[in-house]
């Protein structure tokens, strides 16, 4: 993560705290951030994967019919 | 105290070579001596499980036929709801939540085959959790070393089971929570198809990936809980139209015929070179000469912790808005972290779900049964932080779930099974069949058992 990615992530994730009646004081600033670089990671690795537009979402409730 | 099978009270119990009610007692007896060890129970309901007992009791004496879990003793997480409890989810917060009002379907459903219910289980806070650690509760440990983790999020349930406590409990599983535990404590675990058993009254974690399921002993154990606890339920949305399809009479079918085959590519990297040699091993107890590359399970399982990390978070916003100060700080700040991520990430992730899902049930086309490890390790001391694998350290509590997510992640069911390949703790192997074959799974688990390649000895507490 490159600094300015963990800038960009830290103020993502104060407005997003912020509008949902939360801040950086309801848990541990370096926790969270941790847990969120991780978030990012994983959606790093998912964007690179090619899906079809027309794929939609799975509902649950068809998960495995 | 003589531990015996599910099967084997229900047996004595039926045939009056023992009362429903000295089953109970002796049950519970058993826990308040090894519960200050193992820290399994955070609720014993001794007035309950008497009462009910006796009415087993009196119905025998009346010459009714008694269901095939008669007098069994059984516990549930405490995430499940029991009439007049709080039901905790491991927290201190939901014990300011009002008491459930009914016992959750599959308590009753099993009460229903007679069995009875003797307490609710200890679990990692919220069931955000691969450890058994809790700070509000205490860890539930190891039976097989208490200085070690059971595993989580079940890790009451099968540190219970490991301990001879019950020959019976319920857990939940999101991204492995019924079959790390069952690894770590060497017990046998059922995470069924997602849909396939009722969650009504439970407290959810993340809606679209729970699952209940029992664990056990013995496989037939196993077999006998999960048969009793299959219906319709549509108090449950997820809940699937199936009709109930019993497992226990086909046990003895075993393996032979099956096309199985050893998962390989991610689920044999990663991990303790001992987690991947157990897969390999129960392959070859098999004959299995087949492997086959489940794709693209590292991005199933990146996808499971986005899903988990939003869905969650969402769940407990209000709590983290009103009382963030009484959460387990490790829940909350991956809580914290999952409100803040962006609805597009969200989405992507379950696009891809649905991908992978319909690549998975075509893989099923092709073979019956996946071998794959359960747990990267055995089970760690409590405490322990991090994790050593391949000459890197990496964090523990992430990797754990390294094996079990991708294959939730698509709803598929397992047979966890505790294999020993030496005089260590514990090793687990996942046994995955396609979509509503829990048969199939339980069949091989079965096999193994009797082959005396798994299996879950009643620790000696030390």
């Amino acid at each position: 993560m490159n600094e300015l990615n963990a800038k960009a992530l830290e103020d993502l994730l104060i407005a997003s705290l912020h509008v949902q009646g939360l801040d950086l004081s309801h848990g541990d600033r370096d926790a969270i951030l941790a847990s969120l670089q991780g978030l990012a990671e994983a959606f790093a690795l998912l964007r690179t994967f090619a899906l079809p537009d027309e794929l939609a979402s799975a509902s649950i409730f068809g998960l495995t019919r | 105290m003589d531990l015996l099978s599910s099967r084997e009270i229900a047996r004595d119990v039926a045939a009056g070579r023992r009362s429903a009610k000295e089953s109970i007692r002796s049950g519970l007896e058993y826990i308040a001596k090894l519960n200050p060890a193992v820290n399994a129970f955070t609720d014993v309901l001794s007035e309950r499980a008497l009462a009910s007992a006796e009415r087993i009791d009196r119905r025998r004496a009346d010459g009714e036929a008694l269901g095939p879990l008669a007098g069994v003793p059984f516990a549930v997480k405490n995430l499940i709801d029991v009439a007049g409890r709080p039901t905790r989810a491991g927290s201190k917060i939901n014990n300011d939540r009002a008491r459930a009002e009914r016992d959750a379907a599959l308590v009753q459903r099993l009460e229903a085959a007679d069995a009875v219910l003797v307490g609710a289980l200890n679990m990692g806070e919220y069931a955000y959790d691969f450890t058994g650690e809790n700070s509000h509760y205490g860890p539930s440990r190891n039976p097989h070393d208490t200085t070690r983790m059971s595993g989580g999020s079940s890790g009451g349930s099968a540190a219970a089971v490991a301990a001879g406590m019950v020959p019976l409990a319920l857990g939940s599983d999101t991204n492995g929570s019924i079959r790390v535990p069952a690894a770590f404590c060497g017990v046998f675990g059922l995470k069924p198809t997602f849909g396939r058993l009722s969650r009504a009254g439970s407290f959810p974690f993340v809606g679209s990936l729970d699952h209940l399921g029992p664990f056990a002993r013995t496989v037939s154990d196993l077999a006998a809980a999960y048969d009793a606890m299959q219906g319709v339920d549509v108090e449950d949305p997820a809940a699937a139209n199936r009709p109930i399809e019993k497992t226990e009479d086909a046990l003895p079918l075993g393996a032979p015929g099956l096309r199985m085959a050893l998962a390989t590519g991610y689920f044999a990297s990663g991990a303790d070179p001992d987690a991947i040699n157990a897969a390999a091993l129960v392959s070859k107890s098999l004959g299995i000469t087949k492997t086959i590359d489940i794709p693209e399970a590292a991005r199933a399982r990146a996808a499971a912790q986005i899903i988990t990390a939003a869905e969650g978070g969402a769940l407990h916003l209000e709590r983290l808005r009103s009382r963030a100060a009484d959460f387990d700080p490790i829940v909350r700040d991956r809580l914290l972290a999952g409100i803040a991520i962006p609805a597009a990430w969200v989405e992507l992730a379950h696009r891809f779900r649905r991908w992978y899902r319909d690549q998975l049930v075509a893989l099923f086309n092709t073979v019956d049964i996946v071998i794959a490890p359960t747990a990267p390790c055995r089970a760690p001391k409590i405490g322990q932080t991090t994790l050593a694998v391949n000459g890197q350290t990496a964090p523990l509590r992430p990797i754990i779930g390294r094996f079990t997510q991708p294959i939730s992640f698509a709803g598929l069911p397992v047979a966890a099974v505790p294999v020993w390949i030496d005089d260590g703790l514990p090793l687990g192997v996942q046994i995955i069949a396609g979509p509503w074959r829990e048969d199939l799974a339980l069949r091989v688990a079965f096999h193994l058992e009797q082959t005396g390649v798994a299996r879950a000895p009643v620790a000696r507490i030390k």
